[in-house]
């Protein structure tokens, strides 16, 4: 593409000359024409729907560990830019997810919603046309909240973390039958940030008069809390589209502010995937 | 490829890993069995109920003692109908009315607190003085104007929300009258934030209200910095600035305890009748491992001058009624006349 070729020509030494001024000229003004082509950055995003389980045991509202169902909703985005920087890729995960469970008597329910997402910039460790690996930082938000049936006074508690970690991406590129596919596997693991749990039996009525929520924000590290995600996920080609089969899977716990908090959510995903190229003119 | 297959089989691992419980090894959790619920709520009350202390002062309740005793009733061959007794007497030790297990037959319940004194509070009474023409506005709000132009609102419960334009008429209708009573007798409680909205009519600046703690560890003493309570002036609505008499009993538990706290804070209102039934502690829920509730009190709250209300805030004025006492209220009668007093010597 950058290259311009020369036909050769057998003439005469003062043609020979001509043709290479010609050339010389034609040449200059060829490489100011490629400074402005524009830049590709590469995109591919999908979204998903999905179906699975979920568990919650949040000692703040109940000693028991509460069951269900799980809905989910995904998107995720990994853009290829900057392709000299050290972090070229980057990703984008939004989840929203809705839990009903109920605790092992069945005798009490409990909902659960969330919005999890993350945004990272990785490097890349290994690409050679079959096999992608990458290694990268990442900033996590977490928001979401537990209502539950059985503490009618106080009944409700709120999960929100902010945090920032590492993010390891695999993508395999396999074909099957000439059809060209990915299976793509994500480890998330936040490091260092903050989480909100109330303080011991300290009321959210109480929280929410005396408008102070300073004593409520914790360091989370792993040694307080682990949270962990992963995600598979199967790029196939179907007629002219590209559908993704996935699994996903999210893990938090630790004991902040005296009680203990764990929720675990898995559920599998189908969706599209749509693949784009961005030019960013000069 | 080596790398390839190992990094499959490392994230497998991991997915493995956690698709078990991931729970699993908390070990707060009991089994579901006679002897897993008793220690269960024996725990829960252990480590989360505020008023081992007071309890222990007032009733000589000490919960190691009752644990001992109790678990002795205990076997997993008992019937779990059999287990709701022995479990609803082990809390009713405590005597509390914030302190319920909820079962599938039915729910244990104390009603100590009422009791055991006179109920200071006639119906049949109460009705020679609202008469025929009492105004309702939502349910548990009943309210008329005495013949001596007081005004007289009883309400029997805060469970029935009421809204800032219903208040705003009632003090209206009241506009015109010397003073105000309010009968509160017999009112259980409710909502906190219901109780809160009508005591704020009653006062033109942010006041003290008193402080409340919450529990901060599993130790019977862990509590928090107590926190100081305020009640906000209603602005924007009719506020109540005559003299205000509340009529209290023992029925009065709960957020009509803490209605009682709230109005003790306010400069132009007394207190009349008898002592409030108590239930200071702010009520918090959990359960067993086999699916029955239990709720208890986990905050305690105090007055101004850091004096525990959970048995109870005696009146400014006390006065009993009797039996005998069945042509008018002596309540209400020495709250009139206050009132009254209150116009030629405000």
């Amino acid at each position: 593409m950058n290259s311009l070729k020369i036909r050769s020509c057998h003439c005469s030494s003062s043609r020979a000359f001509l043709a290479l001024l010609v050339v010389c000229c034609t040449a200059a003004s060829a490489q100011v024409r490629l400074d402005l082509l524009p830049e590709v950055n590469q995109s591919v995003s999908s979204m998903s729907l999905g179906a699975g389980s979920v568990a919650s045991l949040d000692t703040y509202l109940s000693p028991s560990e509460y069951a269900g169902v799980y809905i989910a909703g995904d998107y995720d985005r990994v853009s290829l830019k900057d392709t000299d920087g050290f972090f070229p890729y980057r990703y984008l995960y939004i989840h929203f997810g809705a839990g009903l469970m109920k605790n092992h008597a069945g005798t009490m329910s409990a909902d659960h919603a969330m919005i999890h997402g993350y945004g990272s910039w990785s490097h890349k460790l290994v690409s050679n046309g079959v096999w992608e690996s990458l290694l990268g930082i990442s900033a996590l938000g977490d928001f979401g909240g537990v209502l539950n049936s059985a503490n009618t006074n106080n009944p409700f508690n709120a999960k929100f973390q902010l945090s920032s970690g590492a993010i390891f991406d695999n993508i395999l590129h396999l074909r099957l039958k000439n059809r060209p596919m990915a299976f793509k596997g994500t480890l998330h693991l936040p490091l260092l940030g903050v989480g909100f749990a109330p303080d011991n039996g300290e009321f959210y009525f109480d929280m929410a008069s005396r408008g102070n929520l300073s004593g409520d924000f914790h360091v989370v590290t792993p040694f307080t809390a682990q949270t962990l995600s992963t995600r598979f996920a199967l790029d196939v080609p179907i007629c002219n589209q590209v559908v993704q089969v996935g699994y996903c899977m999210y893990l938090m716990r630790g004991k902040l502010g005296g009680n203990f908090s764990g929720l675990f959510h898995s559920y599998a995903t189908v969706g599209l995937v749509h693949r784009f190229e961005h030019l960013k003119w000069k | 490829m080596i790398m390839k297959v190992k990094s499959v089989i490392c994230a497998l691992f991991i997915i493995l890993a956690v698709s078990c419980n991931p729970f699993d090894d908390y070990d707060g959790g009991f089994p579901d069995t006679p002897t897993g619920n008793f220690e269960a709520l024996w725990h829960i009350m252990d480590t989360r109920y505020c008023y081992f202390t007071v309890k222990k002062q007032q009733l000589g309740v000490d919960w190691d003692e009752v644990h001992d005793r109790y678990r002795q009733s205990i076997s997993d061959k008992m019937s779990y109908y059999n287990l709701f007794e022995v479990l609803a007497a082990m809390i009713g030790e405590l005597q509390d009315g914030h302190v319920n297990l909820y079962g599938p037959y039915e729910i244990s319940y104390n009603s100590h607190w009422k009791t055991d004194s006179l109920e200071n509070f006639s119906s049949k009474v109460q009705k020679l003085y609202l008469a025929d023409d009492y105004k309702t506005m939502t349910s548990g709000y009943l309210y008329t104007i005495l013949s001596d132009n007081t005004g007289y609102l009883y309400i029997s419960s805060f469970s029935n929300r009421i809204s800032a334009s219903q208040l705003d008429a009632i003090f209206s209708y009241f506009a015109l009258c010397n003073g105000l009573i309010i009968d509160i007798r017999g009112n259980g409680g409710g909502y906190v934030s219901v109780a809160e909205m009508i005591a704020s009519r009653f006062t033109d600046e942010k006041r003290l209200i008193g402080y409340r703690c919450y529990k901060t560890g599993n130790g019977h003493d862990d509590f928090s910095r107590p926190e100081a309570r305020y009640i906000e002036s209603e602005t924007g609505h009719i506020r109540w600035q005559k003299p205000v008499a509340l009529l209290t009993n023992r029925g009065c538990f709960s957020a009509a305890n803490d209605f009682t706290l709230m109005m003790k804070a306010m400069p132009g209102a007394r207190q009349f009748g008898d002592r409030t039934g108590g239930g200071g502690g702010l009520p918090a829920s959990s359960e067993l491992p086999c699916g029955w509730s239990v709720r208890f009190s986990s905050g305690p709250t105090f007055d101004s001058s850091m004096r525990e209300i959970e048995t109870g805030i005696e009146p400014d004025e006390k006065v009993m009624m009797t039996d005998n006492d069945t042509l008018a209220d002596p309540i209400i009668e020495a709250a009139r006349e206050w009132i009254a007093s209150m116009l030629v010597n405000p």
